[in-house]
């Protein structure tokens, strides 16, 4: 399909999935990232192989695609840019490339949106203290630790217990953030497993309310029971600083066994934060026109459409996804983007 | 180029991947082994409903499959094969656990009543005072069961106007249909239980299932499908050479290779729920990524190599089939070299990996880099 050309905004695992789709179709793409590189937050996501033994994390999903995208003659790639004023024109679209405060006019056949989106601020779940007592982390936290520095970085003869607190800021109607960030569930079983796997003193407990295993990922979840981790259902009510040991936190949570509260120490506390709308989604869907649903993700009502045609979502714009379904709904998005471009081309 | 796509499997899934590649002009054949859905008549499609693929041969660009399809036997070439087989359900007394009783059933039978006349429906007013949908109840449900489940379960209280309660033991929810869905059914009165372990007691007074608050009593149990992958899956997997997971569904789990949606072969692609747990959207989206990946392989004019491949020196070999045994993507074979025969890697099955060569004992195979002709590489294999 010659002299056609989309635009993708966002060069996170999803926008580079349907680039490198498109391109290799034959439609040149211009791929529009706002940091000075790609990757967005999959770069954050670590190896959770326990002994070597790989747990199907996602996480080696992305370096390869990375390379892919950019030995790709039909993408272009725009780095510390992003784009402004899109405006449909005919069967086309006239928008400003802005790269370095250097404004370019330029225009496409279609859009794809695969904006992603933000960590879930650990901070407006006052009660548990994340940010005032340091033995209190995220996910994220965890995460970009054991990427950055190694899986050895959690061993130590001090971490007696560990707990991990699920669904920390989604799945809660009454702060209207109802969504499930259907990812924090298989972080935490997969970091709690290689904890548990690199420190057998560590004792794990993980609060949740419900542990997502749709999606084939029941195994990791029986193997972690196996392996003794002990599962706890229903959320803490507060973390606070213990009165006996000011190194460790105090957990209090209602226990359904006796129906009583109680309290239970540890010496780390990683809360499971998760997936948010960005920031500036609205502005975004400002910009192209298009709707959000009642949580700010992107709006669409058919897989990857958005609510202007010619305007496509790919990734965790639209909703929470992991790295793989992420690329799935990127190349599903690349495939309805491409099909509405063989209908308005003649 | 041949352009033909082999669709493989009789369920939805499949249909959907057959409208998707319809649309993008390609030919199809679809094979199920039973009568296959209604499809969109083209003149694009060919259909081979009740067959049952016997013999594969070929690589990427060039399969030959072969069906046995009575009376008689079909041949179809076909540039690539996508995977579309579904799952399947066990029946509910394939489980001794669950008891036989006239109280508890499926969530097909119930929905069959819900949709019958009133007075054929087969359930006494009296009986329809308070029914119980368990999910979880013997493993962990996946989505594609929640969903129908809830479903089935707004509708029964819509349409009985009777008490439903939903007892579960990890509920699955997602972004936005799921945590809708269940706000709903709170709101319309529907009570969610978490289940204990014990197992439900049916009795002439009615259903009695223990969760984390006490013991529910309920005049009908409706159970969650249970869904399992397809009895012939390893029987297909089989013919086509490709991994399927240990829980028996398809997809290749070798880390450095697994790709969403790719099989460990060229040319073969998985879709819909042979090798994922998925509602109807979800499988919908599936069938489209499955069919621009296709696109991606026919768009192509001529197809090529990976720039470094394997090569077998032919006259070092000493045909001890490790490399065979060893190649992820079933990439080598055995072949004539003249008078010798000898191990040779199909050039465009492929990927380079270098398992192979790691593994030969007697150091045959070396990685080369290639820079022929694509004309003649295809030359090479007609
Ligand atoms: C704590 C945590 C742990 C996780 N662990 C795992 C895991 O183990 N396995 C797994 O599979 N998944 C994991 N995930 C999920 C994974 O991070 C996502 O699936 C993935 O990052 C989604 O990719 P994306 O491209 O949709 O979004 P992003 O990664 O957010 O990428 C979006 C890109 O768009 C750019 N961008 C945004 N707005 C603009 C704009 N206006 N103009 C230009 N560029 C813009 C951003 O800079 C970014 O690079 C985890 C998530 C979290 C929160
Ligand atoms: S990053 Fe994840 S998928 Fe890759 S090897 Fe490590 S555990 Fe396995
Ligand atoms: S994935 Fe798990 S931890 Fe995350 S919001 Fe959903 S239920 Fe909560
Ligand atoms: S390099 Fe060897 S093992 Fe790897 S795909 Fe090619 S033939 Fe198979
Ligand atoms: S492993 Fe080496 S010796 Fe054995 S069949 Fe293959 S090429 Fe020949």
């Amino acid at each position: 399909m010659p002299n056609t050309s989309v635009v993708i905004i966002g060069g996170g695992i999803s926008g580079v999935a349907a680039a490198l789709n498109l391109a290799q179709r034959g439609v040149a793409v211009d791929l529009v990232e706002r940091e000075p590189r790609l990757g967005g937050n999959t770069l954050d996501v670590c190896c959770k192989a326990v002994n070597g033994q790989c747990q199907h994390c996602g996480g080696c999903l992305v370096a390869e695609r990375l390379r892919a995208v950019c030995a790709e003659p039909l993408v272009t790639v725009h780095l510390s840019s992003t784009i402004t004023n899109i405006q449909p024109a005919g069967d086309t679209f006239s928008y400003q490339l802005v790269t370095a405060n250097v404004k370019q006019a330029k225009s496409a056949r279609a859009v794809i949106a695969a904006t992603g989106f933000d960590h879930i601020d650990a901070r407006t779940k006052g009660p548990y203290g994340y940010g005032a007592l340091s033995m209190v982390i995220t996910g994220e936290d965890m995460e970009r630790r054991l990427r950055a520095e190694g899986q050895s970085v959690y061993d130590c003869a001090v971490l007696r217990d560990v707990a991990f607190i699920q669904c920390v800021g989604s799945r809660d109607e009454h702060a209207n953030r109802g969504w499930c960030s259907q990812v924090c569930c298989r972080y935490a079983v997969r970091l709690a497993r290689l904890l548990g796997a690199r420190s057998p003193q560590t004792n794990i407990t993980i609060f949740k309310m419900d542990i997502q295993t749709a999606g084939r990922d029941s195994q990791a979840f029986a193997l972690a029971q196996q392996e003794g981790i002990r599962f706890i259902c229903g959320l803490p009510a507060v973390v606070r600083r213990s009165e006996k040991d000011s190194a460790k936190a105090a957990l209090l949570f209602d226990d359904i066994n006796t129906g009583q509260f109680r309290t239970n120490e540890f010496d780390l506390v990683v809360l499971a934060t998760g997936i948010e709308p960005r920031s500036d989604a609205l502005q975004l869907a400002e910009t192209l026109g298009v709707e959000r649903n009642r949580f700010g993700f992107l709006a669409s009502q058919d897989g990857a459409a958005l609510s202007i045609p010619g305007i496509f979502a790919a990734g965790c714009c639209q909703s929470p996804r992991s790295i793989s379904e992420s690329i799935v709904h990127a190349t599903a998005a690349a495939e309805a983007c491409y099909r509405y471009l063989q209908e308005h081309t003649q | 180029m041949n352009k033909t796509v082999a669709v493989l499997g009789g369920s939805a899934d499949a249909g959907w991947v057959v409208e998707e590649l319809l649309a993008l002009s390609y030919s199809v054949a679809w094979v199920g082994q039973e009568d296959l859905p209604d499809s969109p008549r083209s003149d694009g499609l060919r259909a081979y409903p009740r067959s049952r693929v016997s013999a594969v041969s070929g690589c990427v660009g060039s399969f030959r499959l072969e069906l046995s399809a009575p009376p008689e036997r079909a041949v179809i070439d076909a540039a690539a094969i996508i995977v579309a087989m579904g799952n399947q359900r066990l029946p509910l007394g394939a489980d001794a656990r669950i008891p036989a009783h006239p109280r508890v059933l499926s969530t097909q039978v119930l929905a069959e009543r819900l949709s019958a006349p009133r007075q054929i429906s087969g359930i006494a007013p009296a009986q329809r005072q308070h029914i119980l949908f368990a999910l979880d109840m013997l493993e962990l449900s996946g989505k594609q069961a929640v969903v129908e489940t809830l479903e089935l379960a707004l509708r029964t209280h819509d349409t009985w106007h009777c008490e439903v309660s939903v007892l579960y033991r990890e509920l699955q929810v997602d972004s936005d249909l799921l945590e809708s869905l269940t706000r709903t059914m709170r709101e319309q009165g529907i009570v969610f239980h978490r289940l204990q372990d014990a197992l439900p007691v049916v009795d002439d007074s009615g259903v009695h299932v223990k969760h984390a608050d006490g013991v529910l009593d309920g005049d009908l149990l409706v159970i969650a499908p249970v869904v399992r992958p397809r009895s012939d899956s390893a029987e297909l997997a089989g013919l086509l050479r490709i991994a399927l997971g240990a829980d028996g569904y398809f997809q290749q789990l070798n880390v450095r290779s697994y790709r969403p949606g790719l099989s460990n072969r060229k040319g073969i692609y998985l879709a819909g729920r042979c090798h994922l747990d998925a509602d109807d959207a979800g499988a919908r989206a599936d069938a489209a990524q499955a069919a621009a990946n296709v696109a991606i392989l026919l768009g192509q004019d001529h197809l090529q190599p990976e720039t470094v491949i394997a090569e077998v020196g032919s006259t070092k070999c000493i045909r001890c089939l490790t490399c065979i045994r060893t190649c992820p993507h079933a990439a080598v074979e055995l072949a004539a070299y003249g008078q010798v025969t000898a191990a040779k890697v199909v050039e465009l099955a492929c990927f380079g990996c270098g398992a192979c060569a790691a593994n030969c004992p007697v150091r045959a195979i070396t990685m080369k880099g290639i820079d022929v002709p694509v004309w003649l590489q295809e030359a090479a294999l007609v």
